[in-house]
């Protein structure tokens, strides 16, 4: 089975954004970076997994200069000229401090070690840079819904707080877009046969899971 | 409402969080509990990382320590303290260290410790792990001058020599005689000094002149380690106090390095955590059989024996006693922050919600809780603000309001007989409540007219009636505005009859009219039965009654010993045996109605109801309607006081109450037949295909929402014909539900076959044109 | 989208009661708490009669609606 984001139907209904919430919810995050003065006109930004690219287009947007990051070429930016680099998270071929702004939407909970991309971005920003981080909240207990799936990935707010901290991150700012993983979550339950994704929609009816998004800075 | 100090207050009252006595005084603050569930289980490893994440100098500590843990147990008293001590050591001697330390960037502020007694070498082992460059200045070898103080610790030189390994990987030592004037140097060069008193003792200041709050001397020099003083003058090292005094030091030798207060927000504080010990059982202390360098030695069958005598205190007195407390896995302290947090959210996903509407507010936990801490409060808060921020999901209580308004309606609302202006007025006021009325019709009317009766010519006479409800629903569904109209409504029906006394049979209704109206005299029907004399009533029973029952008193009236009282007086005088069940009278059991549990969350009442009728054997005397219905509900023998008072009217306690649209049906019912008018029974020209009633029920579906929606699809033709069995499907959307009724055409009526419901708001279906609701939902969704 | 979601009457041949010409399948929107939902449902071309079968508002709604509302 191939994976969610990587399904015909889930890319339909999650639109270029490959994310709960999509541009709309990316979009509040930058705005709260830019009423705190953390982005600003000429940055450089950089997307971690940045799939369609449609949070780079917003950011090109406020004058950033961006490039684009994702583990494959095949479905990264396609027909668009954005600046895209190919490589791992675990592993990024950028230079130490040189970069002003992340973003790394629902990519942490896909990898087996997030703590290593977050120490990688934590790397390759400038100090004081700030980073826009969204993925899934809730408790993953194993037994619950035995079928495997993408929501495994979620950690708890304190779990989330205590990876950032210790990639040496600030926590800023946390938005709740809970609401929107529902909303995901109920247009797949209705185009979709429930049996042929993994996705835990049980967990998800009974509240386990949310969907955050930090502003985190580099200390 | 629940603002950070009002969370604060709730968080306090609630003990389950603070440390176990052992904890508390253990100077290391060792997670005893945990080392002990490890230890009972032969979790070795697992024992030992705790007691590596806890303790300086580990080795050294379970071979010497004189654990004061062992001193708070509680334990103690049945059977002696859990060998803390010795289990310590046995698991050290078991074990081999598996721990292994993150690499931390060492920090900027340059530490000193000078002297080698176990306070110096606990602040340099505490410093040094969280990455202080420690220098340690000692006049000697370090070994020898620990084992001057201790010297039992020479038989077992090999642990002391595995810590200070440890020890020195991190720590540089400097072979230094330190004086007074070195010292300041020290203070010069260093963010902090630490100064050993046992092993200087001409350098330290006494004791008594140094705040053993923080063991600061002065000018960023701590002093802490004192030798103990005996009551005979001797000196003598005791190790716990040592090395506590050093862990504290070496917080405030970072604080100094920081610019920190050294005071502020040190120690966190705790309420004392209740441990109900009344059911303990007594097990002696098991004294191991060998030893090892003079300490006791465990097997680990020994051990493991040991440490599961361990009481493993906490509270939770309240969650044993409540299933949905019990339903998330936390109990009040971490539901206050839930809440708290549910509360502060402005948009997105609220978790809290389920919590909030699933207590049935009986207030069960702050009568069990040695704080009285109170869900119900909390809860009831909650759903208020929520009702005030439009957060409250209108689907939650539903049911129940809609069922009070059809309570308060022309249909089923009554006062009777009339006042009459210049009669002199009743002394009376008599107030069934709507699901009394709704239920037990009959008798309430036989009761009224028996009081009328034994009061008629006393100074007490004059009885009127009051069909309505008391508001106690809004009141639970956080609707407080709602719930103030309904009593400011009973409040003009009170002054109308001339101020009488007013009388309820429902134990909610008492509550309710209580709080809301606290200047209005209100007390129960049954206190007032009970005082008067019995003999005429009825004897000749319908069905045979038991003579013994378990006696439940409903929630609401767990604080009203008048009522109680009444009711065990009135069985007994009646000649039935009563047995009191574990949790009753103030501390009775809610039956899932309380709150509108049943409405909002229906398996989190059910639980609440198995769990209550699992508390009581054999028949069951309610003098609640709805718990009796509850109880019946769950095939759980059941009877009603008025089926004692009045048994010619009795109800088996083994026939179930009517549903939610009989009960609708049987009020208006009973209005009527008090008017003396006879009303056309509601199902009359609707009649349903067999088994329907009960997926009906399932469904919350109401026979009168049936009736208005074929009303209504019929007179607007908003059906379908299915023309291979000629049956039509309409659909009528009176709310925000749709209600589907397949149908078809008799010779009185309709005869309906099935009937289904949906929230979603589907164009086409329910009266409104489809292209209206298309237009209007696309902009207003967009 | 490609993959709507669609519902024939649980049973039988279905005329409107109103317009008494049949029902047609074809495509309309629903909502609930701010999202909408495309679905091909029996249909009465001439005055929008929708009909929902048991199927769908026992299935896929009430999952959709519980998984929607925050009780």
């Amino acid at each position: 089975m191939k994976p969610l984001w990587e399904q015909e139907l889930f890319q339909a209904i999650a639109g270029d954004s490959l994310h709960p919430g999509g541009r709309a919810a990316s979009a509040e995050g930058l705005q709260w970076l830019r009423a705190h003065q953390l982005l600003t006109c000429g940055q450089w930004a950089v997307d971690f997994g940045c799939g369609r690219g449609a949070t780079l287009a917003l950011l090109k947007q406020y004058g950033c200069r961006i490039i684009g990051l994702d583990r494959t070429r095949s479905h990264a930016c396609p027909g668009t000229d954005i600046p895209l680099i190919c490589a791992d998270l675990a592993h990024l071929p950028l230079r130490s401090g040189s970069i002003d702004l992340g973003v790394c939407e629902c990519v942490l909970s896909v990898l087996s070690d997030p703590l290593a991309g977050l120490l990688e971005i934590a790397r390759v920003l400038a100090p004081c840079g700030a980073c826009l981080v969204s993925d899934l909240s809730g408790e993953v207990s194993g037994q619950a819904c035995a079928k495997a799936s993408c929501l495994n990935g979620a950690k708890t707010l304190a779990q989330w707080q205590t990876l950032f901290q210790t990639a040496g991150f600030r926590l800023l700012h946390r938005q709740d877009h809970s609401a929107a993983l529902r909303k995901l979550g109920a247009q797949l339950l209705w185009y979709g046969d429930k049996a042929r994704f993994d996705f835990d929609f049980c967990g998800l009816l009974r509240q386990k899971f949310g969907y955050q998004l930090w502003l985190l800075q580099k200390e | 409402m629940l603002d950070q100090d009002s969370l604060r207050r709730y968080e306090a009252q609630c003990t389950q969080d603070s440390p176990p006595q052992c904890r508390i005084n253990c100077p290391f603050s060792l997670d005893c509990r945990a080392f002990l569930t490890n230890m009972a289980c032969g979790k070795l490893a697992a024992a030992r990382a705790i007691l590596e994440r806890h303790l300086p100098l580990p080795h050294i500590m379970a071979l010497i320590c004189d654990h004061p843990c062992e001193q708070a147990c509680l334990r103690r008293d049945f059977g002696g303290a859990i060998a803390l001590h010795h289990l310590e050591f046995s698991c050290l001697a078991q074990t081999t260290s598996a721990e292994r330390l993150l690499p931390i960037p060492p920090k900027r502020h340059k530490m000193a410790v000078v002297g080698a007694g176990l306070a110096a070498l606990t602040a340099a082992w505490d410093l040094s792990r969280k990455s202080y460059p420690v220098t340690l200045f000692v006049d000697g070898e370090i070994s020898e001058l620990l084992l001057c103080q201790f010297p039992n610790l020479e038989e077992a030189r090999a642990w002391l020599e595995e810590d200070l390994k440890v020890l020195l990987r991190k720590v540089c030592v400097e072979q230094k005689t330190v004086t007074r004037e070195a010292l300041v140097t020290l203070a010069q060069d260093f963010a902090g000094v630490f100064l050993d008193a046992s092993t200087h003792p001409a350098l330290a200041p006494a004791e008594a002149a140094v705040d053993a709050s923080t063991w600061h001397w002065q000018d960023g020099i701590c002093v802490a380690g004192w030798r103990s003083l005996s009551p005979t003058g001797h000196t003598y090292s005791l190790p716990s106090r040592q090395a506590g005094q050093g862990r504290e030091a070496a917080l405030t030798m970072e604080r100094v390095a920081g610019k920190l207060s050294l005071t502020a927000e040190r120690k966190k504080r705790y309420g004392n955590l209740h441990t109900d010990c009344t059911q303990v059982e007594r097990v002696q202390r098991l004294e191991p059989q060998t030893t090892q360098w003079g300490c006791a030695l465990y097997s680990q069958e020994e051990a493991r024996q040991e440490a599961s005598r361990c009481l493993q205190c906490q509270c939770l007195i309240c969650v044993e006693n409540c299933p949905y407390l019990q339903k998330y896995k936390g109990y009040p302290k971490v539901y206050a922050r839930q809440i708290h947090n549910n509360a502060t959210i402005v948009k997105g996903l609220h978790t809290a919600n389920a919590l909030i509407n699933g207590c049935a507010l009986c207030d069960q936990c702050s009568r069990l809780c040695p704080e009285h801490f109170s869900m119900a409060e909390l809860c009831l808060a909650a759903r208020e603000e929520m009702v005030a921020r439009g957060q409250m999901p209108p689907s939650a209580h539903e049911f129940a309001l809609e069922d009070m308004e059809q309570a308060q309606s022309p249909g089923a609302f009554l006062t009777w007989p009339k006042p009459k202006p210049g009669a002199s007025p009743p002394h009376w006021l008599f107030f069934p409540g709507c699901q009394l009325s709704a239920s037990r019709g009959e008798q309430v009317l036989a009761l009224f007219a028996w009081l009328e009766q034994k009061l008629s010519g006393s100074d007490q006479a004059g009885l009127a009636l009051c069909l309505a409800c008391c508001g106690q629903p809004a009141h639970w569904a956080g609707q407080r505005k709602l719930f103030e109209e309904q009593l400011a409504r009973l409040r003009d029906v009170w002054q109308e009859y001339g101020k009488p006394t007013i009388l309820t049979a429902c134990a909610s209704c008492l509550a309710a009219l209580r709080e809301g109206l606290p200047d209005l005299p209100v007390r129960s029907v049954w206190e007032l039965v009970d005082s008067l004399e019995l003999s005429d009533l009825p004897k000749e029973a319908r069905f045979p009654l038991p003579k013994t029952f378990s006696v439940h008193d409903p929630c609401a009236a767990r604080d009203d010993k008048g009522w109680q009282k009444a009711i065990r007086s009135l069985a007994q005088k009646l000649g039935y045996t009563l047995i009191e069940p574990k949790c009753t009278a103030e501390t009775t059991s809610c039956c899932g109605y309380g709150g509108l549990v049943w409405c909002a969350q229906p398996e989190t009442a059910n639980s609440l109801v198995a769990d209550r009728i699992a508390q009581l054997p054999g028949d069951v005397l309610a003098s609640c309607v709805m718990c009796r219905d509850r109880f019946v509900a769950q095939d759980k023998a059941c009877w009603h006081i008025l089926d004692l008072l009045l048994p010619h009217l009795a109800v088996a306690g083994t026939q179930r109450g009517p549903g939610l649209a009989q009960r609708r049906y049987q009020r208006s019912q009973l209005k009527a037949r008090i008017l003396g008018q006879t009303i056309r029974p509601e199902g009359e020209e609707v009649a349903l295909a067999s088994d329907l009633a009960e997926t009906l029920e399932e469904q919350h579906i109401l026979l009168s929402d049936i009736i208005t929606a074929l009303e209504q699809i019929e007179a607007k033709t908003l059906w379908c014909l299915n023309k291979t069995n000629n049956h039509r499907v309409g659909a009528w959307r009176p709310r925000k539900v749709t209600f589907w009724v397949e149908y078809s055409k008799t010779e009185h009526g309709f005869l309906v076959h099935d009937a289904w419901c949906h929230r979603m708001l589907v164009p086409g279906a329910g009266g409104e044109d489809a292209e209206t609701v298309i237009a209007r939902e696309q902009s207003s969704s967009s | 989208m490609g993959m709507l979601p669609e519902y024939r009457p649980d049973q039988g041949e279905w005329l409107c009661g109103r317009c008494k010409i049949p029902l047609e399948q074809g495509k309309v929107p629903v909502f609930y708490l701010n999202s909408a939902f495309d679905v091909i449902l029996p249909r009465c071309p001439q005055c929008g009669f929708t009909l929902v079968p048991k199927s769908l508002a026992q299935g896929k709604m009430l999952e959709v609606e519980s998984l929607l509302e925050e009780k």
